[in-house]
């Protein structure tokens, strides 16, 4: 039985251009379940069409941590392999984090574990606080991470890191996280707030066409064979020049 | 010749790399080692060590060089691979030690791919792994200098991911251990995500990640990890 939390998992507020979207489930350490699902999804979106959001910061309420991963008291719940793969792009909500045109930037702290950080994997910038503790379960819980991790966390810190830390489940702390390029930079937990606001506003106050012009660059050229991510390196900048005329 | 034994029930396959004089026996006594590791339904993971200065010597002769594939006979390996790197890992014993998942060397090891030097090129998927496992940039310095470093060097570019201040070939085991805990099929599936996901578009890679994630729903190991979980006792992996 999937008991639905009565307020909202995941809340949006925007403010100065930042728009705020915070995982919503503390006494369960912001559990990703599937009504978090479908609300960061909803939530991805409204961030995505509201005009005066011009740069995302994504954060887990409570004091404890970012995500603690997939909230194994709902597993087991689809009917078969068949619903569970329909369900799977019903909607893509790892797709659409793929696809935003606005820049989003994961502010962690304590647990980000399994899905929590597969979730961070999907933004375009990972601040952390120096108490992060990170760790990948789903082997030692008789399955692969499904939220991209595979594919995210190998381009992250390449194959065999990636290896390594999804096969051994091992406990990473906030400074190799970092060494290894889990996330970009790490500061004191008192500061984490302020740190990633200041980086929210620095990058709200750049011009969002140039902006998502430099992300879908980046983005779509790294699925690209080098040649042709230069084409369209060249023909993003002809249009934004098009566009100053 | 390869050397193998069995511990851990058989959950855990040995392999140890001599000081090769015969390239084409060791290719054979590989090929044969690779394959029962293969085709057993019990070994969990493979934990390669060496008695090589070097991992696996370099042949001198330009014959015993177009013995390729060497390292394709482990990368065919679908379980688990981890090398323990007790001295150092050099030319042709690094691409062999690049076609494992996770390697483990001690605080002394050094390394490097010293082929162009002595004229020739990387051809055991050197110039193919580097680049996946490190980056380009760094790759292609190491390739075209053949310049030595050390541990420090490599853990830092992500060539080793466990520098060992005792034992290496126990740290290694240690490891392998715990892996062999977890659940066997999942731990396949997740080597052939990471690395056939990273030939493909991220979109692909996510298509195969999902069909994967699918198929181990019917596993009974799935089942017994969300259960043993929820009830707080330690899994019991059966490999079905």
């Amino acid at each position: 039985m999937i008991v639905k939390d009565t307020e909202r998992v995941v809340i949006y507020r925007c403010e100065d251009g930042i728009a705020h979207l915070t995982l919503n489930r503390p006494r369960q350490i912001n559990a990703f379940n599937v009504q978090m699902r479908d609300e960061l999804f909803e939530t991805l979106c409204l961030f995505q069409d509201d005009p005066n959001a011009r740069v995302g910061l994504l954060r887990g309420g409570g004091e404890r941590g970012f995500c603690a991963g997939a909230d194994l008291t709902e597993f087991g719940t689809a009917p078969s392999q068949v619903v569970a793969r329909s369900v799977r792009w019903e909607r893509d909500l790892w797709g659409l984090f793929r696809e935003l045109r606005k820049p989003l930037i994961a502010s962690l702290h304590g647990y980000v574990i399994g899905s929590g950080i597969e979730i961070a994997a999907l933004c375009d910038i990972r601040i952390a606080s120096d108490d992060c503790k990170f760790r990948m379960p789903e082997i030692a819980l008789g399955m692969i991470p499904a939220a991209g991790g595979t594919q995210t966390l190998a381009r992250l810190v390449k194959t065999s890191n990636a290896l390594d830390i999804i096969l051994t489940n091992r406990l990473i702390f906030s400074e190799q996280a970092r060494k290894i390029g889990l996330v970009d930079r790490v500061v004191a937990f008192s500061e984490l707030t302020e740190k990633s606001e200041e980086l929210a506003k620095e990058l709200s106050q750049m011009d969002l066409k140039i902006v998502a012009a430099a992300k879908r660059a980046v983005i779509e050229g790294s699925d690209l064979e080098l040649k042709v991510g230069i084409q369209l390196e060249r023909r993003m900048a002809h249009i934004l020049e098009s566009q100053k005329r | 010749m390869v050397e193998t034994e069995s511990v851990q029930n058989n959950r855990i396959v040995k392999l140890i790399l001599p000081r090769v004089g015969n390239f084409e026996n060791f290719k054979w006594s590989l090929e044969d080692a690779c394959k029962s590791i293969r085709e057993s339904a019990d070994v969990r993971v493979a934990v390669i060590t060496s008695e090589s200065d070097a991992f696996l010597e370099t042949p001198q002769s330009s014959e015993d060089l177009n013995l390729n594939g060497i390292s394709e006979i482990l990368a065919a390996i679908e379980i688990p691979i981890i090398a323990g790197i007790e001295n150092g890992a050099h030319g042709l014993g690094l691409e062999v030690a690049l076609a494992c998942d996770i390697r483990v060397c001690s605080l002394s090891s050094t390394f490097s791919m010293p082929q162009v030097g002595l004229g020739h090129i990387p051809v055991n998927g050197g110039t193919q792994r580097l680049p996946r496992i490190v980056g380009q940039g760094r790759a292609l310095e190491l390739i075209l200098t053949g310049r030595k470093f050390d541990s420090t060097e490599a853990i830092e570019m992500g060539l080793v991911q466990y520098v060992s201040t005792a034992s290496v070939a126990d740290d290694a085991l240690g490891l392998a251990v715990a892996i062999s805990k977890y659940a066997p099929i999942a731990a396949k599936y997740l080597k052939e995500a990471v690395n056939s996901g990273m030939d493909m578009t991220i979109k692909q890679g996510m298509g195969l990640e999902a069909d994967l994630s699918v198929i181990l729903q019917s596993t009974a190991d799935r089942s017994e990890g969300i259960r043993s979980f929820l009830i707080k006792r330690d899994p019991n992996y059966i490999g079905e």
